[in-house]
């Protein structure tokens, strides 16, 4: 039984390789929708997601980073509460003209650029805090070991790094979750944890891909940097929503 | 400008070309020199300036954003427009040739000639000859 289970693995990886995109191609893939499907919601998303959340209060004065900042909310009531600067970044161009528009309006000391959280565009040692809220969820995981030592890069001594991911933990991923494991299991599906998740709007049907790690799995990305974690756990940010995993780590 | 490197090959600083710019009545708040390393406005490193005993003017720069620029990343040749303000600092393969080419088009009278021939991802090298 055993030996049968195996070979039809094993045939069954030789099907797919066939058919699928290998590798990162089909990871950028994902991405690429995800972006797309950012750019055509933006101003939906920005409408609903309106407050910032409390977590982003606890940057540190300096230079903040947003990375994956959608509208920004974050970045701006990080640099309102700490009278810093913020540099917001997101890949969606919609996005980032709501963040310049909210930077505007709020009068805050920032800017805004168009990048990707795969390969930022700043030098080394520019940060004193970089935010990433509900974005890293988006990175599939084969890219996951490039961005944190980017972050340890861009990062200053001393400096922070707030993260926040949705948690997998939630009664909507069950059955997914399930389907997963069996493609998983039959080498169908590279990260078990990989949902799809629709954005229903008078336009239409987006869809955003998200990988959502373990608290375990991303302290130990984190801490393979040799980022000291200060505080990590669960938490949802407003009432009502879901659970999130929250990480806070610093560069010593 | 002074956090500013290029996401491919991370080369800093790079060299900014503005084509408009915008001015804002606005109050400078902060301590001077806002930039730490390179001050982009002069085209000049902050320690050369400290050297001389020049002061940056940052209350001059605070006043403009730019409208639409270029900027170039001097090791790679990679260049990333500025569009409505906003720096577009894309990689390779989120770049659209099109809208890249049509960009060239419009400004080629203000990008420089190695830029317009030999600027990756996309150049204007087969219309120019």
């Amino acid at each position: 039984m055993k030996k049968f289970v195996e070979r039809l693995r094993e045939n069954i990886l030789k099907i797919r390789s066939r058919i699928y995109m290998r590798g990162p191609k089909r990871l950028i893939r994902d991405v690429l929708i995800t972006r797309h499907s950012y750019e055509a919601v933006a101003e939906g998303y920005a409408s609903w997601r309106s407050r910032p959340w409390s977590i982003s209060r606890l940057s540190s004065p300096g230079n903040i980073l947003d990375l994956g900042s959608g509208h920004c909310i974050n970045g701006v009531e990080a640099a309102l509460k700490t009278n810093s600067y913020v540099v917001c970044v997101d890949y969606s161009v919609n996005m980032i003209s709501i963040a310049k528009m909210i930077i505007f309006k709020k009068d805050v000391y920032g800017d805004y650029v168009v990048a990707d959280m795969l390969r930022t565009p700043f030098r080394e040692n520019s940060f004193n805090t970089i935010l990433l809220i509900a974005s890293i969820h988006h990175i599939p995981e084969y890219f996951i070991r490039r961005i944190t030592s980017d972050l340890n890069r861009i990062l200053r001594r001393r400096g922070l790094i707030i993260i926040t991911i949705w948690s997998w933990r939630q009664s909507r991923f069950v059955f997914d979750l399930f389907f997963n494991m069996i493609k998983t299991f039959l080498g169908l599906l590279d990260f078990p944890r990989r949902f799809v998740v629709k954005w229903r709007s008078r336009r239409g049907v987006f869809e955003r891909v998200y990988y959502l790690y373990s608290l375990e799995e991303i302290s130990r990305e984190i801490e393979r940097k040799n980022l000291r974690i200060l505080s990590r756990g669960y938490y949802s940010p407003m009432k009502r929503s879901s659970e999130n995993i929250y990480i806070i780590a610093l560069k010593d | 400008m002074d956090l500013l490197a290029c996401p491919m090959c991370k080369t800093f600083p790079l060299k900014l070309i503005v084509f408009n710019r915008n001015i804002y009545k606005r109050e400078f708040r902060g301590r001077k020199p806002v930039c730490e390393l390179y001050c982009s406005f002069l085209n000049k490193e902050i320690k050369d300036l400290k050297e001389r005993g020049e002061e940056p003017p940052c209350e001059e720069c605070f006043k403009y954003e730019v409208a639409e620029g270029i900027l170039i990343c001097p090791k790679c040749g990679r260049w990333y427009p500025i569009i409505n303000e906003i720096p577009r600092m894309l990689p390779d393969e989120y770049r659209r040739e099109k809208e890249d080419l049509e960009f060239l088009r419009k400004y080629k009278d203000h990008i420089p000639e190695e830029v317009l021939k030999r600027g990756l991802p996309y150049n204007l090298s087969s219309e120019l000859k």
